[in-house]
């Protein structure tokens, strides 16, 4: 295994990672809209277990805010419909501010996701320190 | 070394609890996560690539392979090789662009509100809907309809396609509306069609009159009544006029019923308002080529319903070997409604004839018998189950008598409490089969096509207008409408006694009709259907106004194209405001006015009565005529059920012919007003009203005139709201703010039927398409778009860029 010294490096491979589960699971029709917590959960658990000193929670919400809020824009884009608008304008807010919650909730649920998994293992070295990834 | 952190049971709960949270139902409506998902969420439902690619292919299960060509405004042009594939198809592709829709109507019909929505409040509106007997009329038509051959197999084939289409369907791909409210699709069945049906016809035959009228009776004695609510006035220009010698001629002297007491019906009852709209109505009327440029028959339909998105009609064609016509549909029923083929055309307008009576009974306190003739008869009952979404369901007892359903009772006395233990006789109500005539219409070829298909059609009773490209013009009054004596259904009648049921129907070929009359036009537009000569009587809400703006402008011209016919279906010309300002100034002309007052006066004295968007008079004639008729009717305002006050023109003749009438006189005031000073002070207030409302909104008529198109779900956000509008109601342009010309369309028969035609909305359903309301603010503007009807398939393909292959 290649050892990624730095944590930003650490960061930005499981990054990459995450977009690789994610988008490919949330393709899959009959995978329920909340499966991709599953692979995510799993995946903070093995980069624990591979010492990754990255800020779980954070790396995880970056990855699905991106996700659901990129994807929201592209959708809303190509088919260039009016739906988000529409629906933002139930609570008054712009099509804007209903891509931003989606992307909160996307990151929410990813960022939970993997910081659940990391945190299901302690390294007895680091016990006490290594929980604070907040 | 790693091992398992006890802790870790704190993230993962909150993982688990949000994640249900986000699929459940928030704020009693929707679930945030599924919604908001960007992949199968709603933003998937702005996806209309199926109506924009060049092609593309659905297995649905059909017998032969269908074509579906959609034009630029998404308009399908169905190809079929048969009948069966054909009504398959238009299922198929109603429901792909209409599904949530017509479900929805079909919930709203059956009283299933509360299976939706849950508690909040629509439990009462499913009792009242099943009481009213509509869910169950529709479970009885559904069996009279499968045993017609014709119509079994156009309904179950098209019930087949919709079914295709509903289990075709994801949480991706399902319609919006099911998202956000959190429920699925069920599948679609020929009672559900029946229900979309009879909750058009509930909109259309509603109209009732027996308790307002019944109070009016009794407070204002028979020569009062008659007087003020006379039958026939000489401001009438009914459809169809009799000669004097076919009959007996009906006179203006409706007789108090002998049971009609104080303590038969109170006078007292606070009842809020009727939320029935009366005033929908229609315009439609055909020329003969003897009236035209080209010397061919010109029809023109405009049917005046509530404007709503979705749109209550869907435009399409449909072509099958002996089958090519062109026009609107309602969603959720086969055929079409109102449209044209090669040879005919035909167009529709409501009947407006009171067909709905209730009867006072005379009940037992257990609801377990009635009184009839002396006799105990066993009330019969059904069981209905409200579901409740979310709760336990309840269940409702609905008691039936020889009159019909009886609509409040002591568990329920709803909000009407002049309807306690009082049946409805509505004709709604009987099983009938509307479809068969429609199913026909499309086929028909001639004048004998048309009234045969015509010939079975019962309810809710319509008017049918109809060119053949012959040159044969017709109007027909149809459907079933009881033998009435004078007056009978007018009042509340007596349930105690079998002598006030209804024991025959005016027969088919003795209902008003007119075929190429000499005028060379026939018109209808909810007025009379007939005049005083009709030997059986009839009573109803007929508008006059805007068939004698349309006979008007149709005897003034014999060189009509469709150019014309634009002109006047758009014309906001209100008869009666033409009529009334010069008597109205004429009573002006030695008041001293103020210099405000003479300047209102100097304008409106040059208004013609147009309702146009800039104009600026009609506010003040609405205000001033509104004052007029508060003063002088405030003798009936003393009452304390809703009444009505009398016709227009009755009031304007009374000012005319007997300015001193003793309604002049204010109640409330020491002096005796005549007409005069009652116009004078109602003119001066109205002066002061208008100028406070050009600080306020604004005194253009389109200032005014706001339209709004409210979404099915009453959302806002979903809907379009506030667009200033031409028109008036008793206009031909009868735009008003939440109803109005809901389908324009004009035909000219020949070589090739020429039309044109628009509605307020749009081919597609789904709030988040560019197709879902493109078509709203042409309308306003009064644009017509041409109608797209091919000959052969060959056209078709010609001039389409999108086609659906079904198989």
């Amino acid at each position: 295994m290649i050892q990624l010294k730095s944590g930003l490096s650490q960061s930005l491979v499981t990054l990459g990672i995450l977009f690789l589960i994610i988008i490919p699971v949330k393709l899959i029709p009959e995978i329920p809209w909340w499966g991709f917590i599953i692979p995510v959960f799993l995946l903070g658990l093995l980069l624990k277990y591979l010492n990754f000193t990255i800020l779980y929670f954070f790396v995880g919400f970056l990855a699905g805010f991106i996700i659901w809020a990129g994807f929201s824009i592209y959708f809303d884009i190509v088919y260039s419909g009016a739906m988000l608008q529409k629906l933002g304008g139930v609570i008054s807010v712009s099509r804007s501010v209903v891509i931003l919650i989606s992307g909160f909730l996307g990151g929410l649920l990813s960022g939970l996701a993997l910081f659940a998994g990391q945190y299901l293992l302690i390294s007895k070295k680091f016990f006490g320190i290594e929980g604070k990834v907040w | 070394m790693k091992r398992i952190n006890g802790n870790a049971v704190f993230p993962l709960l909150a993982l688990i609890i949000l994640t249900v949270a986000l699929s459940r139902q928030m704020f009693s409506y929707t679930s945030f996560g599924k919604l908001l998902d960007p992949f199968t969420g709603v933003v998937q439902n702005e996806n209309e690539a199926a109506l924009e690619k060049p092609l593309s292919n659905f297995k649905i299960g059909l017998s032969d392979s269908v074509s579906v060509f959609f034009d630029s405004r998404k308009v399908p042009h169905i190809y079929a090789n048969n009948e069966t594939d054909l009504y398959y198809a238009q299922g198929y592709v109603t429901a792909s662009l209409r599904l949530w829709q017509m479900d929805f109507i079909s919930y709203l019909s059956a009283g299933r509100l509360a299976e939706i929505f849950g508690q909040s409040g629509w439990v009462d509106y499913d009792r009242i809907q099943r009481r009213s007997g509509i869910p169950g009329a529709a479970r009885n038509a559904v069996a009279l309809m499968l045993k017609d051959e014709e119509t079994n197999k156009v309904l179950s084939a098209y019930t087949k396609g919709v079914n295709a289409y509903i289990s075709s369907l994801t949480y991706k791909t399902m319609p919006f509306e099911y998202k956000f409210l959190d429920y699925k699709p069920e599948p679609w069945t020929v009672e559900k069609t029946a229900l979309v049906m009879k909750y058009m016809g509930n909109t259309l035959a509603g109209y009732e009159e027996d308790f307002g009228m019944s109070k009016l009776m009794l407070v204002l004695g028979e020569e009062k009544f008659n007087r003020l609510f006379p039958e026939y006035s000489a401001h009438m220009t009914p459809m169809v006029n009799y000669t004097a010698s076919k009959g007996q001629p009906l006179v203006n002297n409706i007789k108090k019923p002998d049971y009609l007491d104080f303590s038969f019906v109170s006078t007292t009852t606070v009842v809020p308002p009727s939320t029935y709209n009366p005033k929908l109505g229609s315009n439609s009327w055909a020329v003969s080529g003897k009236k035209t440029k080209s010397g061919r028959p010109i029809l023109c339909s405009d049917p005046h319903l509530n404007l709503v998105l979705p749109a209550i009609w869907l435009e399409i064609q449909l072509t099958c070997p002996g089958v090519n016509v062109y026009g609107v549909s309602i969603p959720g029923t086969p055929a079409v409604i109102i449209g044209f083929n090669e040879q005919i055309a035909w167009g529709i307008t409501n009947g407006t004839d009171d067909v709905k009576d209730w009867y006072k009974l005379k009940i037992k306190e257990d609801y377990s018998k009635y009184m009839l003739d002396g006799n105990w008869q066993d009330l019969t009952y059904t069981i209905e189950e409200i579901k409740i979404r979310g709760s336990l369901s309840m269940k409702d007892t609905v008691y039936k008598t020889v009159h019909g359903p009886v609509m409040f009772t002591r568990q329920f006395p709803g909000n009407q409490p002049d309807l306690l233990n009082h049946a409805a006789r509505w004709e709604l109500l009987n099983p009938s089969n509307e479809f068969l005539c429609f199913i026909k219409l499309s086929k028909a070829a001639n004048y004998n096509d048309f009234t045969a298909a015509i010939a079975g059609y019962s309810a809710p009773l319509q008017n049918f207008t109809f060119a053949g490209k012959s040159d044969t013009i017709a109007l027909f009054h149809q459907g079933k409408l009881p033998v009435k004596f004078p007056g009978q259904g007018k009042f509340v009648m007596d349930g105690t006694s079998s002598k006030y049921v209804y024991k025959a129907y005016i027969p088919t070929d003795s209902l008003p009709h007119v075929v190429n009359p000499a005028s060379n036009y026939v018109v209808s537009a909810n007025q009379r259907p007939a005049d005083s000569n009709y030997n059986y009587y009839y009573n109803g809400y007929f508008s006059e106004n805007r068939a004698g703006r349309i006979n008007q402008l149709l005897e003034a011209d014999n060189q009509f194209d469709i150019e014309k016919m634009k002109t006047m279906q758009l014309d906001n010309t209100y008869t009666f405001a033409r009529e009334a300002v010069p008597v109205l100034l004429s009573f002006l002309q030695n008041a001293k006015l103020t210099a405000a007052e003479n300047e209102a006066n100097k304008k409106i004295s040059g208004w013609k009565g147009q309702y146009d968007r800039d104009d600026t008079e009609a506010q003040l004639f609405q205000l001033w005529w509104d004052n007029c008729k508060n003063y002088t009717w405030d003798e009936l305002k003393t009452y304390q059920f809703q009444t009505k006050f009398p016709d227009d023109y009755l009031l304007l003749d009374l000012m005319k012919k007997d300015p001193a009438d003793i309604y002049f006189d204010k109640l409330a005031t020491q002096e005796k007003e005549e007409a005069g000073s009652i116009v004078i002070q109602a003119f001066k207030t109205a002066v002061v009203q208008y100028e406070n409302d050009k600080q306020t909104k604004g005194v253009k008529w389109s200032d005014v005139n706001r339209v709004s198109m409210m979404h099915l779900t009453n959302i806002w956000a979903f809907s379009k709201t506030g667009l200033p509008s031409a028109g008036f109601p008793e206009a031909i342009n009868a735009c008003s703010n939440n109803w109005g010309p809901s389908w324009r369309m004009i035909v000219e028969l020949g070589e090739r039927p020429v039309a044109w035609g628009i509605y307020p909305g749009g081919q597609s359903g789904n709030i988040g398409s560019p197709y879902s309301d493109n078509f709203i603010t042409d309308w306003n503007k009064g644009t017509y778009y041409s109608l797209q009807f091919f000959l052969t398939k060959a056209e078709a393909i010609q001039h389409t860029s999108c086609k659906w292959q079904l198989n």
